[in-house]
């Protein structure tokens, strides 16, 4: 059994390298483009219908599955595992059943429209674009999600057969299907809630860092096809590289929720936001439109400089000076400034 | 315990309602809760502390051969009746019957690396098979094979009637499966799982000592 990933000796043991991501959300359009490249990649499978490994929600909400932030799971602050809440299948949201017979091959087109065959109650977005805040200071912004490939995965701890593993070369989290017997104690575990469960094969699921990819040199399929180029991939320990550099150096790149324990390997550039309106459409600069206690308690206390740190650099590019913050986040050369070490193209990729 | 020899049909003696499994003394088989401080994953013992592990607590458990192959018979009361896996937090009901397959195999830990156990394990999605399961030690069984053994499930009055069968000899190399021989004795633990409990994997009630079969010549 390997070690990589859990506590010994007081010590996470953690593998030779990291691989993780940089995901800045003021350049989320909530397109879902990553969330159907990886679903016509890798869950299109029998029983994955309802499975999206990686997911885009919208904050503040309830988020995929609806209510994660409150089910519990992870570590405490002395290492101690945490009891987390299952999230039901009507939780993650099902994938529905839409009438396209009774529309496309019933002569039914011109009396009804295409419609789910059961009125649904939730669903995987059900709160897209809602938000928080009254007009015209309403809020929202996008935060898409993975597994987090964590240095201390409580999805991993938690199996009691060993079927999740930790990779010594790149700290990619997998789950073994051979060994996997689908007893979920995984899906508790894991604080951020992005296993799914496969009903068809009785086990558990989840994102995969596109590892077959990887190997061919080839980024995340999620953050290849992203449009809004916001999906920095590369090894954590790399001074040259984008990850480093946002989260290290600069420090501005957060993960989400560290209190859960697990030490994420997806990191945020939190969400700057226009100002507020006054009672006249003045602009009021005396608070954020974000509730920056809000974005705290996402981010945790640093989020404060890291604005500060966006809005100066913004500011230095806004009066014709130079960022290098700035021209990193902005990503000018495509691929190699956001995910360096795998800039192939799939579709130039030869299998065996 | 007598694995009474009756000169029945493969098919009777897989059957529970069959007239043999009436005429046979059925065992009643104490059951404890499997011990929090055993479970593999410390996320396991946390997340369970205080809660009841192991909700059926008495088996009645019966066992005929008939020169060919031997079956058992398991009934225990349950008053939920979990068929199958529907949602991400149902759980179905199961029952596995513990075999060592060498040596002084320890019941309490599955077996271990030089001593493993061979479990015959029957699940109610699956209710017509038991699979065939090889442990050397918590955590680590492994199936090898789903054809060798049969399984049939009633669920009447509130009861579990379940029977396993198998021949006595299989093919299955000597460290996959337990051989049955007429007139030897061999050593069985028995488990069950209360699916409405939330009980799957080491979360199960448990015989915490060996009981013997002999084979009735």
């Amino acid at each position: 059994m390997s070690q990589i990933g859990r506590v010994k000796d007081g010590q996470v043991v953690r593998p030779k390298r990291q691989l993780a991501m940089v995901f800045d959300l003021n350049k989320c359009l909530g397109c879902h483009t990553c969330a159907i490249a990886c679903k016509t990649l890798w869950t299109r499978e029998e029983g994955m219908d309802s499975m999206w490994w990686t997911v885009v929600n919208t904050l503040p909400g309830q988020g995929t599955p609806r209510g994660w932030e409150e089910s519990g799971g992870g570590f405490e602050q002395d290492g101690r595992p945490r009891s987390g809440r299952m999230p039901s299948k009507e939780d993650f949201g099902e994938a529905w059943e839409f009438n396209y017979d009774e529309v496309f091959h019933a002569g039914q087109g011109q009396k009804t429209h295409l419609k789910p065959k059961e009125k649904p109650k939730w669903g995987p977005n059900w709160d897209e674009d809602q938000g928080a805040g009254e007009y015209p200071n309403s809020y929202y912004f996008y935060m898409p999600r993975i597994c987090n490939h964590c240095t201390h995965p409580a999805c991993l701890e938690a199996c009691p057969r060993s079927a999740i593993y930790k990779r010594e070369e790149d700290g990619i989290v997998l789950i073994n299907e051979d060994r996997c017997k689908g007893y979920r104690f995984c899906m508790e575990a894991c604080p951020y809630k992005r296993i799914y469960f496969n009903f068809a094969r009785d086990i558990s699921q989840k994102c995969i860092f596109c590892f077959p990819r990887l190997e061919k040199g080839v980024a995340p399929a999620c953050a290849r096809q992203c449009p809004g180029r916001l999906r920095f991939v590369g090894y954590l320990d790399d001074p040259e590289g984008p990850i480093y550099k946002l989260a290290k150096q600069w420090k501005v790149a957060l993960p989400l929720h560290s209190e859960y324990g697990t030490h994420p390997n997806v990191y945020y550039v939190p969400p700057l936001a226009p100002p507020r309106l006054g009672p006249t459409g003045n602009v009021d600069d005396s608070k954020p439109r974000i509730p920056i206690e809000y974005l705290r308690g996402l981010f945790g206390e640093r989020v404060d400089e890291v604005l500060k740190t966006l809005e100066s650099e913004m500011a230095k590019r806004r009066r014709g000076e130079k960022s290098e913050l700035m021209d990193l986040l902005i990503v000018y050369r495509w691929p190699e400034n956001i995910f360096p070490d795998f800039p192939e193209d799939p579709a130039k990729i030869t299998q065996g | 315990m007598l694995a009474k020899k009756l000169d029945i049909s493969a098919r009777d003696l897989g059957d529970p309602g069959a007239s043999a499994w009436r005429r046979v003394k059925a065992e009643p088989v104490e059951l404890a809760g499997a011990p929090l401080g055993m479970q593999p994953s410390a996320y396991i013992s946390v997340s369970r502390a205080g809660k009841t592990v192991g909700r059926v607590n008495r088996l009645q458990v019966s066992s005929i051969h008939n020169g060919r192959e031997i079956g058992f018979h398991l009934e225990w009361e349950d008053p939920t009746h979990n068929l199958e896996v529907n949602d991400t937090n149902t759980f179905p009901d199961g029952a596995a019957l513990l075999f060592p397959i060498k040596g002084d195999a320890p019941l309490i830990t599955m077996g271990t690396e030089s001593q493993p156990v061979n479990a015959w394990h029957w699940r109610a999605d699956r209710p017509d098979r038991a699979r065939n399961n090889v442990a050397a030690g918590l955590g680590t069984t492994r199936v090898t094979d789903e054809d060798t053994i049969h399984a049939s499930a009633v669920w009447l009055n509130d009861r579990w009637h379940v029977v396993f069968t198998r021949a006595l000899k299989v093919p299955a190399g000597r460290d996959e499966a337990v051989q049955f021989s007429v007139g030897d004795e061999v050593r069985v633990a028995f488990a069950v799982w209360e699916g409405a409990n939330g009980e799957r994997a080491g979360l199960k009630a448990f015989s915490p000592t060996w009981h013997s079969v002999r084979l009735e010549t």
